[in-house]
């Protein structure tokens, strides 16, 4: 919300300056989010008047003037189409000082001498609301200077209003608020009723009392034909950010800006019959003052005629009701609409509107009469017009009235921490509008009509908090129940995982857990994925049932920014189910890599990434987490990935995840190169671990065996070593494969794989004899496999 | 005699002193000392003479044998020191050259700020909670004293999956799920992704917010106050951080305030970072409100608490100096190491 800070002071006056007026404001809630100067520096531009004109005798388009400055009278040459004689307008004198630095000096335009130049609103920084010259008043003061006369020299300040103060969103509301902020009392600008000089009015009848407790109409006839608005009263709305459009709307707007009342006029020659305030009919149409047809439900309030709707209730008015620069009667309507009746509608439509902006906030229910008052007073001053009586109706209802709220001081001193005395405490209410009595340390407390957040204790306590200030109330920490946050030593937490992966030279991403719908299908075909309703892009309108579509996104990302290397995880929800309803989130754990295994290096040749070095990282990983045990491989299959490498990684024998090379479809899908490798893991399957457990250690040797085997390519070395281990009795302690070879040497569909074998007896050394013996059960047993010592 | 013998150690001695290697060395030990070596053949002469003169002749030829040996070993030394040193100079590389690395990766900023403040709140006692994304109405609205008609829903752009259920638009729906699990006293901490249907070059579709929940008996706005502050000091490592409370407004706290702290660029003077105020926003935090504990079943007389709510980009944004909200998702790697 805008404001200039000299409207309000001239209402309420404290005695600070803008600086430290914006900085009260801030800290009793009401934030100053900017201060910006009415009208930028210039100066010596004094109100003239245009005397003569004639035409330049070498230029079509310009012409020269003599103008009257208040004390002499000087040749000017001007170029608007809208210079003429007797016009008053800006004179930036010789010697002025122009927006932007320019300088007025004396100059000689084709031939023509010019002293000064006749200014437009544009080039003073002012609202403009024709081309050419700004046209000031027939009776502008000749000779006065601009900036005092438009009182520019004015800080228009902005502030960030929470929802629950509308009661600040006019000059009365903050000039009521600073009267309290500042102990000083205000003064409000004399309201004068015009009398009445008609009979007219204009019957309206209330049918949903409870949205609508009072709505007020007067009839204003003969209003004359209308000139541009007054320009104070433009400047005060351009300072408070609102645009003029006709003289009427602008008044209106000025007593909303001024009194915090939203009002409305009708063209009267436009309206068929009496107003009723009612429900709209399901599917009835209007069409806003914005052109934009509203087809509205039965939840909407409307102002109808005999006919039709003539207004959304509180947000907008009609279109073919509205007024316009030739209406001569207007029916002005002065109604307090509920927050509930007005709330939602506006953005239902995707409209915004100041009505419906203070409506849904809370305007205070005992404004219409004085604003209506207000505004026909300004409508009859300064456009002419003859005013009827008020009508008032009513819904036979009493006027929202704010019920008292009972304030225990003890009470309130256990929750702020520090006590606020009582009588100080009935005074700074007081001072906020509302009507205090004290009965010992329990206060009974009446808010006022304009303030809709006053309702419970709590809302007491913050407005006393606020008034003496937040910062005042600093204690010790009085206690705290002590807990631990710790998690369990057996939690495998996020924290941990991340750990593990950074320092193995993934880069943590953030994707969003919202993808395109085809590119999470690649990934999880067959399974539909949750859909946004409002999704804010299509690339963003499913819910992701993977990690892997954002992070082969991320990837491709870096791809096309030529990282030689790329390596990312990502953990977060995944999300499963077809419908909302149904959503079953788990958390994932993903990584990708691809591209040099390590960075180049003059000392060893860089090679690219292969599965064995992702699934080298996910078997240290788990080992870090405490599950190198319990952890397998198993050849899987996944359609996103190659089907010759890809497998389930198991824990304890059950599935939680897959890893593998993508498959071609998938990186053309994504524009990648390959080859890309991924995997995932179900969070759940890894979080938690066993305590270590420690063993003693062996004071008996180690014996090492080395096999060279030649073995079926079919046979998967789990089942090898599953059967060497099977054969290799108690005392067998590792199995691994330590070099391989395939080609032709070794007949196709085999290949010569060499396995260390490692023996242990914690008790005593085994003996040459044993290991043998061992070693030719083993291979006995391993031609049950097709398996044979390579000759 | 002696003569010769003096001559003998002197071209011993002289020719040890010249050997350039340690096999030369090894011949001239043989030739002196071996079992045929001329000092050897010296002491074998010995046995002719009588035992006067064999004795003082024998202590003449030990003596000269002796120094013989230590020249020798001495020589032996110095050859060695010379071989190990020629042999480590001829070792010598430019350690200078890049080593062959695994360099490490790491974790996004907006998980190392929530890790950090996750730590401060977990040694004050606070654990952590979790909460559904995919949150129903109810518990991101209602129970949160946000009713249908809220002017404040208009600011939390939902996303909606249908009419109950929706993207949860905050952590405050943890709150409530914590309420609803534990009974008071309660000190937990949520971090999380939240949604919001607004995308620019300062709102992104999602972001992340940590709420904070403390609900115990007769917990004072004064506690908040001083909880703030042990917190904001340790998060931005500034003893006595100077911290301020502005009223403020949120549904589901009374009262409620913005917390701002004093600009950790320009210690209140004012600059670029502060908007020249000397003050910058950091979270927003409140006593609970008593429609909430409500919503929940639990008595306001009884119970009381605080929540606070920060955005967590905001804080890495402040902490990193990253100015584009937008760097945070698109995960670019020169972006991310930048956090190594």
């Amino acid at each position: 919300m805008l404001f200039s800070e000299n409207w309000l002071r001239t209402w309420i006056d404290p005695q600070v300056d803008t600086h430290e007026l914006a900085h009260r404001l801030t800290m009793a809630g009401l934030e100053v989010d900017a201060i910006e100067p009415a009208a930028p520096a210039f100066d010596n531009v004094v109100v003239a008047e245009v005397k003569t004109v004639r035409p330049h005798p070498d230029a079509d388009k310009l012409r020269v003037t003599e103008v009257f400055d208040g004390e002499t009278t000087w040749q000017v040459v001007c170029g608007a189409p809208n210079v003429r004689e007797g016009l008053r307008a800006p004179l930036a004198r010789v010697g002025a000082t122009l927006p932007g630095g320019m300088k007025i000096r004396q100059a000689k335009l084709r031939g023509e001498p010019s002293h000064g130049m006749l200014c437009g609103a544009d080039e003073l920084g002012l609202a403009s609301a024709r081309d050419g010259l700004l046209e000031l008043p027939a009776d502008a003061p000749v000779g006065r200077d601009l900036r005092e006369w438009l009182d520019l020299d004015d800080a228009v300040i902005e502030l960030g209003i929470t929802p629950n103060r509308g009661d600040v969103l006019s000059i009365a509301g903050l000039a009521q608020e600073c009267s309290a902020l500042f102990d000083a009392t205000l003064t409000a600008p004399e309201t004068q009723a015009p009398t009445s000089a008609t009979d007219s009015t204009r019957a309206a009848a209330i049918e949903a009392a409870d949205a609508c407790p009072v709505y007020l109409t007067q009839v204003i006839e003969d209003i004359p034909a209308r000139n541009d608005t007054d320009l104070l009263i433009a400047e005060r709305l351009r300072r408070a950010g609102v645009s003029t459009v006709e003289p009427i709307v602008d008044l209106l707007n000025y007593v909303m800006l001024e009194t915090g009342q939203p009002m409305h006029a009708f063209d009267a020659d436009k309206l068929d019959g009496d107003i009723r305030v009612r429900w709209a009919k399901a599917g009835e149409k209007m069409v806003g003052l914005n052109e934009q047809e509203l087809t509205l439900e039965d939840d909407c309030l409307v102002v109808a005629d005999a006919a039709n709707p003539i207004a959304l209730a509180g947000v907008i008015g009609s279109a073919p009701s509205g007024v316009s620069g030739e209406t001569r009667r207007i029916v002005l309507e002065s109604a307090h609409f509920t927050p509930e009746a007005v709330a939602g509608r506006a953005r239902r439509f995707g409209l915004t509107t100041d009505a419906a902006f203070r409506f849904e906030r809370g305007v205070d229910p005992s404004l219409p009469r004085q604003a209506i008052d207000r505004a026909a007073q300004l409508i009859t001053e300064m456009l002419g017009g003859q005013p009827g009586p008020v009508f008032e109706a009513t819904g036979g209802r009493e006027l929202p009235a704010p019920a008292a709220i009972t304030l225990d001081m003890d009470w309130a001193e256990r929750r702020l921490g520090l006590p606020v005395a009582t009588d100080r405490a009935a005074d700074l209410l007081t001072r906020l509008g509302c009507k205090v009595t004290a009965k010992g340390n329990v206060l009974s407390v009446v808010p006022p009509t304009r303030r809709f957040d006053l309702a419970i204790p709590e809302d007491l306590l913050e407005e006393l908090a606020r008034l003496i200030g937040y910062d005042e109330f600093r204690a010790p920490i009085t206690r705290m129940t002590p807990e631990i946050g710790l998690p369990a030593a057996t939690t495998n937490t996020t924290t941990r995982i991340g750990d593990l992966m950074a320092d193995r030279g993934y880069f943590e991403a953030i994707t969003y857990s919202f993808v395109d719908r085809d590119l999470d299908a690649v990934i999880t075909p067959g399974t539909p994925a949750i859909e946004l309703a409002n999704p804010i892009a299509s690339q963003m309108a499913v819910m992701r049932q993977s990690l892997w579509p954002g992070l082969l996104e991320a990837v491709a990302h870096n791809q096309k920014r030529q990282q030689p290397a790329i390596r990312l995880f990502e953990t977060g929800h995944r999300f499963a189910g077809s419908t909302a309803e149904a959503a079953r989130e788990t958390g994932e754990l993903a990584f990708v890599a691809t591209g040099h295994v390590a960075p180049e290096q003059w000392g060893q040749a860089t090679r690219p990434v292969d599965f064995y070095d992702i699934k080298g990282d996910l078997e240290d990983l788990l080992a870090g987490l405490g599950l190198g045990e319990p952890l397998s491989f198993h050849a899987g299959e996944h359609p996103a990935l190659h089907p010759g490498q890809c497998a389930e990684i198991r824990i304890d024998g059950h599935a939680v995840g897959e890893i593998g090379a993508l498959h071609p479809e998938t990186l053309k899908v994504f524009d990648l190169k390959g080859p890309v490798f991924a995997a995932r893991l179900a969070l759940a399957g890894i979080d938690a671990r066993g305590l270590p457990q420690s063993a003693p250690l062996s004071k008996f040797p180690r014996i090492r065996r080395d096999l060279a085997l030649v073995t079926p390519t079919s046979l998967a070395f789990t089942d090898l070593a599953a059967a060497i281990r099977d054969a290799g009795g108690e005392f067998l302690t590792q199995i691994e494969p330590f070099d391989r070879y395939v080609g032709e040497a070794v007949t196709d569909g085999q290949q010569s794989l060499a396995v260390k074998l490692v023996f242990q007896n914690d008790e005593r050394t085994l003996t040459d004899d044993e290991i043998t013996d061992t070693i030719n059960h083993i291979l006995d047993h391993l031609r049950q496999h097709d398996v044979e010592l390579r000759g | 005699m002696s003569n010769s013998l003096d001559a003998l150690e002197n071209d011993a001695l002289a020719r040890i002193e010249a050997a350039d290697s340690l096999d030369a060395l090894e011949t001239l030990r043989v030739e002196y000392t071996g079992k045929k070596g001329s000092i050897t053949a010296q002491m074998k002469t010995l046995g002719q003479l009588d035992p006067e003169e064999r004795k003082t002749k024998g202590a003449a030829i030990n003596a000269v044998k002796d120094r013989v040996i230590g020249a020798l070993k001495g020589r032996r030394e110095t050859l060695q020191a010379e071989a190990l040193k020629a042999k480590l100079s001829a070792e010598t590389i430019d350690v200078t050259l890049p080593g062959r690395r695994r360099p490490p990766g790491a974790k996004h900023p907006v998980t190392q700020i929530t890790e950090r403040v996750s730590a401060i709140f977990q040694a004050m006692g606070f654990r952590v909670a979790e909460g559904p994304e995919i949150e129903d109405d109810w518990h991101n609205f209602t129970a949160l004293n946000i009713p249908e008609s809220h002017p404040a829903r208009a600011m939390h752009d939902t996303f909606y999956f249908d009419a109950n259920h929706l993207l949860r638009t905050h952590t405050s729906p943890v709150q409530i799920r914590a309420m609803q699990e534990t009974k008071p006293p309660l000190k937990v901490i949520a971090p999380g992704r939240v949604y919001r249907c607004d995308s620019d070059m300062t709102h992104s579709p999602m972001f992340h917010q940590i709420e904070v929940l403390y609900l115990d008996e007769n917990v004072r706005f004064t506690d908040l106050r001083a909880t703030l502050e042990t917190f904001l000091a340790a998060l931005f490592e500034r003893e006595d951080l100077p911290i301020r409370l502005r009223p403020s407004f949120f549904p589901f706290t009374e009262p409620s305030a913005e917390v701002d702290i004093q600009c950790v660029h320009c210690g209140g003077e004012g600059c670029r970072v502060c908007k020249k105020t000397g003050w910058i926003e950091v979270l927003g935090a409140g006593m609970v409100h008593p429609n909430v504990l409500r919503s929940v079943g639990l008595d306001p007389a009884e119970v009381s608490g605080f929540a606070i709510g920060m955005g967590v980009e905001r804080l890495a944004m402040l902490r990193y100096g990253v100015d584009d909200l937008r760097a945070f998702f698109e995960n670019d790697l020169r972006f991310l190491r930048q956090f190594q």
